[in-house]
């Protein structure tokens, strides 16, 4: 627990080459691989154990999830759009399995998954390359670009004015994503950090580091458990919000 | 000398950082709960409802202030640790 947060990370070689292609974080691949092994397993498990009727109780709370997913993607995007589902409910499951990976008494290579800036950037990422599909698919490419230009109802000089704060916009979509999940999860950990290495040095009449033991186990509860929890859920509805945001302008024009 | 330097101004930026978003995370928490308040003091029947966007948007308000926190530690590690 003393250890420090994930600054440095150990890398590892695939190939000879530059190190933007050839190297990786070894500790990133460990945790995300475990997190994804667990998120197949559950969601496998949960599939071959269906049953109409008399549901049980894990199969009630993926119900429940699901249900409020779906509903959701009806509301913010489309009736037609299922395809968000099963996204949207993987990026959640899989994002609060990498969150509280940090309750597991593990060593070594592990940590919490999404602590590892290329970890969150690559799903932001994955989500913006879906949504502009999606955008132009529904859109078509004139559309797409068209919707550029926005406020559509002004006149030409001020849509040209606002065109490079649209682009700003689009552009600021994945990098908030990313650092949004990044900071929480890594902040918490150097909050873990502090806790339990500068406060038993405060010079105090009674025992300091029980103070610590107690702060702690506080914040871990409160940082993982809930903060983790609210970040994977505001993950998936932004996702969510995204792709019903890439439907904006098709109504009206269509209209 | 000039790594001292650089260590302690990197110091009192994250410092002011860290300041400097607390106090907007902290208002953007009380503005989310004031109006959380006064919505379910309107209409007590949709606290459940009302509760959930609070936790989100407080969720979205903290996470600005994360992000100082997460970045400025970076930075600070990547100053501190000399270059040779």
């Amino acid at each position: 627990m003393a250890e420090g947060p994930p600054v440095e990370h150990p890398t590892v070689d695939f190939c000879s080459g530059p190190a933007i292609l050839c190297q990786a974080n070894i500790d990133s691949l460990v945790s995300s691989a475990f997190a994804i092994g667990v998120t197949l397993l559950i969601c496998f498990l949960m599939a071959a154990k269906l049953k109409p009727g008399t549901p049980g109780k894990f199969q009630m709370i993926f119900e429940l999830i699901y249900g409020y997913v779906k509903g959701q993607v009806v509301e913010a995007v489309d009736a037609k759009a299922t395809f968000i589902v099963p996204l949207a409910l993987t990026i959640f499951i899989y994002i609060l399995i990498g969150n509280w990976l940090d309750f597991l008494p593990l060593t070594g290579y592990f940590h919490p998954a999404n602590s590892d800036l290329n970890q969150t950037a690559a799903m932001a990422v994955v989500v913006i390359l879906l949504v502009t599909g999606y955008a132009i698919r529904v859109q078509g490419v004139r559309g797409y670009l068209h919707h550029f230009t926005r406020p559509l109802d002004m006149n030409l000089a001020v849509r040209v004015a606002y065109t490079p704060l649209n682009i700003i916009e689009e552009l600021a979509k994945p990098l908030t994503l990313a650092l949004r999940l990044f900071g929480n999860i890594f902040g918490g950990l150097v909050m873990l950090f502090v806790l339990a290495t500068l406060v038993p040095q405060i010079p105090l009449p009674f025992v300091p580091v029980l103070l610590s033991a107690v702060l702690v186990v506080a914040w871990k509860l409160f940082d993982v458990l809930f903060i983790g929890l609210i970040q994977a859920f505001i993950f998936m509805l932004l996702t969510i919000i995204y792709f019903g945001m890439a439907r904006q302008g098709a109504h009206e024009e269509h209209a | 000398m000039n790594h001292a330097v650089a260590v302690a101004a990197a110091m009192v930026a994250a410092g002011i950082a860290l300041g400097g978003g607390a106090i907007g995370a902290a208002i953007g928490d009380g503005l989310v709960g004031s109006a959380w308040i006064q919505g379910v003091s309107r209409q007590p029947e949709l606290e459940g409802r009302l509760r959930t966007n609070m936790f989100l948007i407080v969720g979205l308000v903290e996470a600005m202030y994360f992000i100082n926190l997460a970045l400025g530690f970076v930075f600070i590690y990547a100053i501190g640790t000399p270059v040779s």
